[in-house]
C-alpha cells in the first residue's frame, strides 16, 4: 500500500477472495489508523479472480472513508471484474478510471 | 445427443481460508473434461469460492476446526457441486439468502455470496439444520459445443 498526498493506493494481487481481502483489510486498518488517508484507490489491473469478498472489500472502505468526505476509486478494471462490479451496484458509490494517474487527478 | 457417463469426485479439507483457492482449482480441474469456456470456468470457480467461504466464516465461525466436503458429479451436460460443512447451520435460510444480508459485517462482507451463486450457477438449493451443518448444492449446465463424446473422454488429458 502506498500513500500519495492523502490518497491510499492499494494494488491488489491476482485473486481477491475472503483470504486476500482479509489481509488487505488488516493492512488498511493499520494505515488508516495513522490518520493520513482520505481517499482509497484500488488498482485492479492484475486481478484474474474476484468473488463477492471483493465487493465487501471495496464497499467496506467506502463506508469507512465517506464520513470524512473521502472517496473510493477503482482503476485498471479487467472486463470480467467490471461485469461483476456493475452487477453488484458498486459503481453507484465508486468511480472507475483507466489508471492510477487519472484517479489521483480526480481525487484532488 | 452427447452422453457422458456419470463421473464423480469428492475432496475434504480443513476450514482454513487458504483452502478457498484449493477448492476452486480442484473443482475447475475436475470440470475441465467438459471443455467449458473460460467464462464458465470463472463462473464455477466463483460459485465454489462463495460456498466454501460461507462454510469457513459462517459454518465454522467460532470453531477451531472443521471439515468441509466438496463433491462434484458430472452427468451428460450437467455439473453438480455440493459443499457441505458440519458447522453452525443456518436458522433462517430465506433470510440468509437475502442479498446484502450478512451476520459478519465486521469482516467487510457484502452479504452477496448466495446472490453470486445464483447468478453464476443455473440452480442452487440449501439444506441446513442449526447445530448440525449445511449443504449447498449447485448445478450448472455446460454449453453443448464443449461437450466431448463419451468415447473420447478417456483419450483426453487435462490442460
Amino acid at each position: 500500500m502506498e500513500i500519495r498526498n492523502n490518497n491510499l493506493i492499494i494494488r491488489t494481487g491476482k485473486e481477491i477472495d475472503h483470504m486476500s481481502a482479509e489481509k488487505i483489510r488488516k493492512e488498511f486498518e493499520e494505515c488508516y489508523a495513522q490518520g493520513r488517508v482520505r481517499n482509497v484507490i484500488f488498482d485492479l489491473s492484475d486481478v484474474e479472480f474476484m468473488d463477492s469478498s471483493g465487493i465487501g472489500m471495496i464497499m467496506g472502505k467506502y463506508k469507512k472513508v465517506r464520513y470524512f468526505g473521502g472517496k473510493v476509486a477503482v482503476t485498471g478494471v479487467p472486463v470480467r471484474i467490471d461485469k461483476i462490479l456493475k452487477m453488484s451496484g458498486v459503481y453507484s458509490f465508486v468511480s472507475k478510471y483507466d489508471n492510477i494517474f487519472q484517479a489521483l487527478r480526480a481525487c484532488e | 445427443m452427447y452422453k457422458i457417463k456419470r463421473q464423480e469426485m469428492s475432496i475434504e479439507f480443513g476450514c482454513e481460508p487458504v483452502n478457498e483457492s484449493f477448492a476452486r482449482v480442484s473443482v475447475a480441474a475436475f470440470a475441465a473434461r467438459l471443455n467449458p469456456t473460460i467464462e464458465e470456468v470463472s463462473d464455477i470457480k466463483t460459485a465454489v469460492s462463495e460456498a466454501v467461504t460461507n462454510s469457513i466464516i459462517h459454518g465454522y465461525y467460532n470453531m477451531n476446526d472443521g471439515i468441509i466436503k466438496v463433491k462434484c458429479i458430472i452427468e451428460n451436460d450437467r455439473l453438480t457441486i455440493s459443499v457441505n460443512d458440519k458447522g453452525n447451520g443456518i436458522a433462517d435460510i430465506k433470510k440468509a439468502m437475502e442479498p446484502m444480508y450478512t451476520t459478519r459485517p465486521e469482516l467487510d462482507r457484502s452479504g452477496m455470496g448466495f446472490a453470486f451463486m445464483q447468478v453464476f450457477m443455473d440452480e442452487i438449493s440449501v439444506e441446513s439444520t442449526p447445530g448440525e451443518g449445511t449443504t449447498v448444492t449447485m448445478l450448472k449446465r455446460i454449453t453443448k459445443e464443449g461437450i466431448l463424446k463419451e468415447d473420447s473422454c478417456t483419450a483426453v488429458g487435462y490442460n
